[in-house]
Parts: C-alpha cells; sequence; structure tokens
C-alpha cells in the first residue's frame, strides 16, 4: 500500500509571520482587558479635543450618544483585530502549506499572496480603532477599507481561489 | 508514544474541500461588506415575493417590521456562514491531516475522511438558513436547515471529530 | 500619500460589516427606570431609596433653577407618602423640562448662519434623537394627564424630522430645510413650558 504523501511546510519566515500575528492577537487580546480603562479615556480625551470632527455640540445629553457609539465601535476594532488575528494566523499555515505541496510552479507567488494577505488584513481593524478618535467613525473606516482591507482582503482571496483551482485541477488529471 | 515522522497529507478530495470551504468562507465575508446593499435589497425583494409565507399584511409599518426581521435573519445566516467556514475548513484540515498522520488502517482512514468531509460542508447550513428564510419565512426557513443540514452535518462532525480521538487514543496504547 | 487620502476620504465605500450599535441608556434615564418600575411594584421605600441616592436627583438639583421650584421636594414626598400617580407626574415635568432645554439649544445652534448647510442639519438630526430618548420616557405620561398637549409635542416631533431627515424612497423631493427644522424646535421648547407650566400651576392649586 502507498502511504500517504506528506506535507510540505511553507518557509520559515511565514511560519514566523503566523506565529507573530498570533501572538499580537493573543497580546491584543489581553491588552483590551488590562488596559480598557486607560484606553477608553485616551481614545475619550483624543475625541473631546476634536469636536468639529466628531460633530459635538457642547451639550451633554447631545454629546453622551456621539461618544458612546463611537467608543463602542472604537472596542469593536479591537476586538475584531483580536478575533481575525488569531484566525488568519491559522490560514495562513494551513493555506500555505497546501500551496507549499501542492501549489506547482507559482507557489512562491501564492505563499506570498497568502501570508501578506493572511497578516495585513487583521491590522485593517486596529488602523480603524485608532483612526477613529482622529477623523471619525466613517471616515476611519473608509480609510481603513481601501488602504489595508481591500488589497490584502483581496490578495487572500485571490490567492485562495487559485490554490483551489489548481488542487482541483490535479485532481481532474489522476 | 505516537511515532514521529513526515507530516502526511489527506486526499487531494479532502484538501480541495477544505480550502473551498475556506474561500468561500472569506468570500462571503467581503460580500457582505461590499455588496451590503445590494444584498439587503435583495433580500427584501425575496420577502415580498413570499408574501404568503412571511404573512405581510398590506399594512406598511406592520410590514415593514417583518420585512426587517426577516432581513436581519438572512443576514445573519451569511455572518455565521462567514465565521464557520473560516473555522470549521481549518478545523477539516488540521483534524484530517492528523487522521492521515495517525490513523493505521485505510477503512477507518477514509470512514474518518468521509464524516470530517462532511462535517466540513456544515458551514452550508448556514446560506441554506438565510435562504430559506427569505423563501419560506422564519421559522420553515430556519426548522428546515437545522433539522436536514446542520444537525446532520454537525453530527457528521462531531463523530469524525470523537473517532479520531477515539484512534489517537488507540494509538498510543499500542505505543 | 496627502492625495491619496484625499481620494479616499472622499469615495463613498460599502458599509464594512463591524457591527451594531444600540443606543444606550445614560444614568438618567437608567435612575428614572429604576423607580418607575419600583413604584409600579408598590414598592415605594425602594424608589424613594433609589431617589436619594440616585443620578436623577443629582442632575435635578443641578438644573434647579430651571426645573418649578420645589419639584425635589414634591417629587420625595409623593414617594413618602406612596402617591405613585403624584410621582410620576413630578418626574413628567422634570424630563419634560430636559427635552424644553435640549430644544432651546438646538433652536439656538441652527440659528448660527455660519455653519454649513450639512453640519446644521447633523446637529438638528442628533438633538431630535436626544429630544426624544427623555420625551419618549414621559409620552404616555403626558398623553394620560393632556392629550392635546401629546398629539401637539409627536406632530412637532414628526415635523422636525420630515426637516431633518432625507426621504427614505429613492427621487422622492428633498424635504431637509435647518430653518424650517428650527422652527419646529421652537415649536417643541413652547409646547414642553405650556405643559410644565399649567402642571406646576394645577400642582399648586391642588396643595
Amino acid at each position: 500500500m502507498t502511504p500517504e504523501p506528506a506535507w510540505r511546510l511553507p518557509p520559515r519566515w511565514v511560519l514566523l509571520v503566523a506565529v507573530v500575528l498570533i501572538g499580537f492577537a493573543e497580546v491584543g487580546g489581553a491588552s483590551m482587558a488590562r488596559f480598557k480603562v486607560e484606553l477608553t479615556r485616551w481614545a475619550r480625551d483624543a475625541m473631546l479635543a476634536r469636536p468639529e470632527v466628531h460633530g459635538l455640540v457642547g451639550v451633554r445629553d447631545v454629546d453622551e450618544r456621539v461618544l458612546d457609539e463611537a467608543l463602542v465601535k472604537f472596542d469593536a476594532g479591537l476586538r475584531l483585530f483580536h478575533m481575525h488575528a488569531e484566525g488568519m494566523g491559522l490560514v495562513i499555515v494551513a493555506t500555505t502549506t497546501v500551496a507549499a505541496t501542492l501549489g506547482g510552479a507559482g507557489r512562491g507567488l501564492m505563499v506570498a499572496l497568502l501570508t501578506a494577505g493572511g497578516a495585513g488584513y487583521p491590522l485593517g481593524y486596529l488602523l480603524w480603532s485608532g483612526l477613529i478618535p482622529y477623523y471619525g467613525v466613517e471616515p476611519g473606516k473608509r480609510m481603513a477599507e481601501w488602504l489595508v482591507w481591500i488589497p490584502f482582503g483581496g490578495a487572500t482571496i485571490l490567492a485562495l481561489w487559485w490554490l483551489a483551482g489548481l488542487v482541483a485541477l490535479r485532481m481532474a488529471r489522476r | 508514544m505516537i511515532r514521529s515522522g513526515a507530516v502526511r497529507r489527506p486526499p487531494l478530495l479532502v484538501v480541495l474541500v477544505a480550502l473551498v470551504v475556506i474561500a468561500l468562507g472569506e468570500t462571503a465575508g467581503a460580500a457582505m461588506s461590499q455588496l451590503r446593499g445590494p444584498i439587503q435589497r435583495y433580500a427584501a425583494a425575496r420577502v415580498d415575493a413570499n408574501r404568503v409565507a412571511h404573512g405581510l399584511s398590506g399594512s406598511a409599518e406592520y410590514d415593514d417590521e417583518i420585512r426587517g426581521q426577516a432581513v436581519f435573519l438572512a443576514e445573519a445566516g451569511l455572518s455565521f456562514f462567514h465565521t464557520h467556514a473560516e473555522g470549521v475548513g481549518l478545523t477539516l484540515f488540521f483534524a484530517a491531516t492528523l487522521v492521515a498522520s495517525v490513523v493505521p488502517g485505510r477503512r477507518a482512514r477514509g470512514v474518518l475522511y468521509g464524516l470530517l468531509t462532511a462535517g466540513g460542508l456544515f458551514p452550508l447550513g448556514y446560506l441554506v438558513y438565510g435562504a430559506g428564510v427569505l423563501e419560506w419565512g422564519r421559522d420553515t426557513g430556519v426548522e428546515f436547515a437545522e433539522r436536514y443540514v446542520l444537525t446532520a452535518l454537525g453530527s457528521a462532525a462531531i463523530a469524525g471529530l470523537l473517532g479520531l480521538a477515539a484512534a489517537l487514543v488507540a494509538a498510543r496504547r499500542r505505543g | 500619500m496627502t492625495v491619496l487620502l484625499a481620494v479616499v476620504l472622499a469615495t463613498p465605500v460599502a458599509a464594512h460589516h463591524v457591527g451594531t450599535y444600540v443606543p444606550r441608556d445614560n444614568a438618567i434615564s437608567a435612575n428614572f427606570k429604576q423607580i418607575k418600575f419600583a413604584v409600579q411594584a408598590r414598592k415605594f421605600d425602594v424608589a424613594l431609596r433609589l431617589f436619594e441616592r440616585g443620578d436623577l436627583r443629582t442632575e435635578m438639583r443641578a438644573r434647579a433653577a430651571r426645573l418649578p421650584a420645589g419639584l425635589e421636594a414634591a417629587t420625595r414626598a409623593a414617594l413618602e407618602r406612596d402617591d405613585a400617580a403624584d410621582a410620576e407626574g413630578h418626574l413628567m415635568l422634570f424630563f419634560s423640562a430636559l427635552a424644553r432645554d435640549l430644544a432651546r439649544d438646538a433652536e439656538r445652534q441652527l440659528a448660527e448662519a455660519a455653519t454649513p448647510r450639512a453640519a446644521r442639519l447633523a446637529i438638528g438630526q442628533r438633538f431630535l434623537e436626544a429630544i426624544w430618548r427623555y420625551y419618549n420616557l414621559i409620552d404616555f405620561a403626558v398623553s394620560t394627564r393632556d392629550s392635546k398637549t401629546s398629539v401637539a409635542m409627536r406632530l412637532a416631533f414628526d415635523e422636525a424630522e420630515t426637516y431633518a431627515k432625507t426621504p427614505a424612497a429613492p427621487g422622492a423631493a428633498p424635504t431637509v430645510d435647518p430653518d424650517k427644522l428650527r422652527g419646529a424646535f421652537r415649536r417643541m421648547a413652547q409646547i414642553l413650558s405650556d405643559l410644565i407650566a399649567a402642571s406646576s400651576t394645577s400642582a399648586r392649586r391642588d396643595s
């Protein structure tokens, strides 16, 4: 009986990126809990220093809702970074292993796209949170969308379907 | 003790299913963002096309509420699909790799691959959930997805993982 | 880089799904609900304790100059003698005053001609939300005591919403108008002032 062929591991730098990303995710999750008050205070102070950006009118009952929503979104961005970084670290390991083993001639580019896309995408959430106090919720989201989510997310999706297509072709040729 | 050696890969079909499920999950995530407007409009149109199933009354306020709930559930189905596809795809990849590397016996591996791969399709149940809500109404759609898709495929995943755990224990005992 | 940022900020982008924000009670409305539920359960000692220790009373004291005289004492007295209707009436006056002050602030801010039109509309919408958050708490109490005022307030609010929000139906005529919105806020402030004056006079007459 022919034994199952083995997986070929991706390059070490890829595994390092994945592990570091998961590490950042875990540190990020811990920091959100440990420094919750400090982070909220910083974000709130930064927003209050830019009333025209957030549409603050100087009336407590109006401004507190605006600030509350922005702070909830600020927290959501950090949480989404934590979740996506954890997941994308594993996605990088799994998909680059498949690419290294079955990717054929284009495996180098495929591995690069999967690694860069997977590592970059979660940083978009971190960027969004950081931009909220300075630019507001929606402008910050637009920046994160065009600068990070679309390019890096697009790279990952493109590489995944390319890899899936290659594996399907290999199956069909057998 | 499990002998260390090369980490073997599962059959190409299993690898392909895992990859496609992860890719679909990522694509769904992108669609939820970039196509949110069109998806909401499509969902609202399907509710209107299935008035009887949703119990639309002709009263604007009441119907808007019903339509809103159905659209929300459809979006929730897509969101659940995105999160589960990412996770279950990875679970299939790693679990199937363990099967390939550790489980002796072709038949045993075949059964586990079958169960895990079927379980790998579990997230599709959430697409059925979302579509079912729009086509058949909230309660009927959710019940159909749960009874005929999510329960069946989820059970396969659980059975596959339990089988793998049993195989790992057996391998450990054999030494 | 500046050019890229300018393009990015100007370009409309589909909503990235990052969750939904559900507005929360502030300390005053949360305290009001606690007191109200305690009164409804006929636990007046609990309601009194919640009133004495709560943010609602703190706010009453801070705004004493703009409230009917003796409102805090009257509210306490009503809770002490287990008078649910009277307590509700006094709290109704308090939130009417909060909403009235917000309507006046809104009218004042919308009067600033130097502010761009879009910004004035955004300000108006935010004030409308803030006013409704308080008025919604007492709408039923107002309608049972003075149905005409309740209807007038709802009409003024609906009118203000018409002038503040872009119509949902595509192709419908735009109705946003900051100046008419100001007028609606002025009417709301007047309606609530009249309600407070009438209720205060009635309370003095009955005591």
